[in-house]
């Protein structure tokens, strides 16, 4: 956190992989390499080639969302697997309120499935 | 006919002089909202640039003739979600109302509070479809420019979360959190 030349207070952002350069703040963590491949394959968003989303589903977005957020508090600190996913569900079970579209949660633990035994639908 | 006369020249008298008087007013131009709170113009007023100065107001109807940009606010706060848990998140949205899609977001000012507060507490504002988010745990009150230019007519969240793990004992009941969104249009 910083005060700005307006006497503004910048903090940071804890999303948005790399930050560009209209806007302030840096992306102080970002989605791995299985992250992206995560996203692209449940939900067709492949980060690297359009990085701000601009092509990117509501959904996509939230997912990869909640993934920043929790990389940012600790919560997630290896890659996505299915016991995170099924931590996100029980959570939203628990309060009854959706941070990720179920759908897009069992369509990444399938695709989590798919590659763990190699097999693509 | 002395009468009618009378009356004529003071007739065309009075139109001279509006006449006269409308050639030779300065053309001075108008002041924009925006010029009157930057204080770029005569300043009239000098507001910080942290200060909320404006309630929330409905923009000019399109095609009103306004050729400048203008500057609005819309302002909404709520009460936040109570949290009983560590490590679960919780989530409230403020949602803009009669918004145009040609806004774009000029600064954003938050403030929030809670009932209490707990070590590990973690706040973030996020913007739209929760994929921007600006950690403002660090203070409860402030203005950032780091969502400008994005349309102004998309919701906000605030998303908190306690580090550790196991339930919180007393939770965090009470608070609230708003944002006040400056836009042009």
């Amino acid at each position: 956190m910083r005060i700005n030349d307006n006497g503004g207070i910048e903090v940071a952002w804890i999303t948005r992989p790399g930050a560009s350069a209209n806007r302030q703040g840096n992306a102080i963590t970002s989605l791995t390499s299985g992250d992206k491949e995560l996203l692209k394959g449940s939900t067709g968003w492949d980060v690297d080639s359009d990085q701000y989303g601009e092509l990117a589903s509501e959904d996509a977005k939230r997912f990869a969302g909640q993934i920043m957020r929790d990389r940012a508090v600790g919560k997630l600190s290896g890659e996505v697997d299915a016991s995170y996913l099924s931590d996100i569900m029980q959570q939203q079970n628990h309060l009854g309120e959706e941070l990720v579209p179920s759908i897009v949660l069992t369509k990444a633990l399938s695709f989590l499935e798919q590659r763990r035994t190699g097999i693509y639908g | 006919m002395h009468i009618n006369t009378f009356l004529a020249s003071t007739l065309l008298a009075v139109m001279g002089t509006l006449l006269s008087a409308q050639e030779v007013t300065p053309n001075v131009p108008l002041k924009t909202l925006s010029d009157v709170l930057s204080g770029q113009q005569g300043n009239l007023l000098s507001i910080p640039s942290n200060a909320v100065v404006l309630n929330a107001t409905a923009p000019a109807s399109p095609g009103s003739g306004a050729t400048a940009a203008t500057t609005y606010n819309w302002i909404k706060s709520a009460d936040l979600p109570s949290q009983y848990q560590k490590a679960f998140w919780v989530k409230m949205q403020l949602t803009p109302t009669a918004v145009p899609t040609a806004g774009t977001i000029s600064n954003v000012f938050w403030q929030w509070s809670l009932g209490s507060y707990v070590s590990g507490q973690v706040v973030y504002l996020c913007y739209n479809d929760c994929y921007d988010c600006l950690d403002i745990s660090p203070i409860g009150s402030g203005n950032t420019s780091g969502f400008n230019t994005r349309s102004a007519n998309h919701s906000f969240w605030y998303y908190l979360y306690v580090s550790g793990s196991g339930m919180l004992n007393p939770p965090v009941i009470g608070g609230s959190g708003s944002v006040t969104v400056s836009y042009t249009y």
